[in-house]
């Protein structure tokens, strides 16, 4: 279950609450698993099939009114990694990025999850938001055009 | 991807890095603990679980098919184990289907009086034997026709009674007729049976 964590993020991030991402979580890998073992050639599940039920499971669940609300909190479920000597930044710089990260759209926030967080090529991506690949690569360009440009100066090589 | 961009001092792969050493807050343990339920006791059911085995959907035309294995093996076993009556009821109606012995006692007797009738056009038993053993059964078939004046085959069934050794002759052929029955042999064979109650010079009867 080395992919749980990631998992979470995703659904806490479709999710409106923590205890919907947990039951969104739950629901969707039992789904994957009952389904996988149920198959002709049982083989561990894609993590992108789990991205896929937990995306498919939240849009059940509702994600609407207090979104805003809720997309302020997803990023807070991101810790900065241990510090070793090659992380030259330190708290602020973590405080500038979460907050850049919150002022992304949601479709752009949902393909950096997936593609930096979820580890997801760009063609999972766009199989899980049922969509072409050149949307998933314009998303996650705008993205980090955005992200630099509210970064500016925070990070210098 | 456009790695770089011109009013930015910092590359897409520097922006990449720094969001990769974010990493996600550990899935609660309860949480954790529940999908770790999920995965072992669904994985506990593969493929040990003969509940497992067969409800699964890509057994169920297997499943059909051994049922229907076992209903046809069933079935045979309900037939083999029936009354005899029924058995003999079956066998019974396989022998009516073949020609009784009697049948085949009157044919061989006529294949026997044509024989005898041929028999008698030559010089002695060994030059009918060897005659006998040339020909096939088809060709047997045509000797009436083909062999004998018609006038000759008329009478043949007006014969005079035959002497007592020919009756035993007669009688030794019955046996080749009981084997006719059981075995069928050829016609010529029962014509060269025939011969045995010829005599071994001209006939002159």
């Amino acid at each position: 279950m080395e992919n749980q964590d990631k998992w979470y993020l995703y659904a806490r991030q479709q999710s409106r609450s923590e205890a919907d991402a947990q039951d969104i979580l739950q629901e969707s890998v039992l789904a994957i698993w009952h389904q996988t073992t149920s198959s002709r050639s049982p083989e561990l599940p894609h993590t992108g099939a789990v991205f896929t039920a937990i995306r498919y499971r939240a849009m059940n669940f509702g994600r609407a009114s207090d979104r805003r609300q809720r997309r302020q909190e997803e990023y807070s479920f991101l810790l900065w990694e241990q510090q070793t000597d090659e992380n030259r930044y330190g708290a602020d710089e973590q405080k500038l990025l979460l907050e850049a990260l919150r002022g992304l759209p949601e479709a752009q926030a949902e393909t950096v999850t997936l593609k930096i967080w979820g580890g997801l090529t760009f063609q999972e991506i766009a199989n899980i938001c049922d969509c072409s690949i050149n949307t998933i690569t314009a998303r996650y360009r705008q993205a980090l055009l955005k992200l630099q440009k509210e970064l500016k100066g925070t990070f210098s090589q | 991807m456009k790695e770089n961009h011109a009013n930015n001092d910092f590359s897409f792969r520097e922006l990449e890095e720094q969001l990769q050493k974010l990493k996600p807050a550990a899935t609660p343990p309860e949480l954790s603990a529940k999908l770790l339920q999920v995965v072992s006791s669904e994985r506990s059911l593969y493929p040990y679980s003969l509940k497992k085995l067969f409800f699964r959907p890509s057994f169920i035309p297997w499943a059909a098919a051994a049922l229907l294995a076992l209903a046809f093996i069933g079935g045979h076993k309900l037939w083999v184990s029936s009354p005899r009556e029924q058995i003999a009821e079956t066998v019974s109606t396989i022998e009516l289907s073949l020609p009784s012995l009697q049948d085949i006692k009157g044919q061989a007797i006529e294949i026997l009086k044509v024989s005898r009738l041929i028999a008698s056009s030559y010089a002695n038993q060994d030059a009918a034997i060897s005659f006998f053993k040339s020909i096939n059964k088809e060709q047997f078939a045509q000797l009436p026709s083909t062999k004998l004046p018609p006038a000759a085959w008329g009478v043949a069934p007006e014969l005079p009674p035959l002497s007592p050794k020919q009756e035993a002759a007669l009688r030794k052929a019955d046996l080749v007729v009981e084997a006719l029955a059981a075995g069928a042999p050829t016609i010529p064979t029962l014509a060269l049976a025939s011969t045995t109650f010829l005599p071994k010079t001209k006939n002159v009867e």
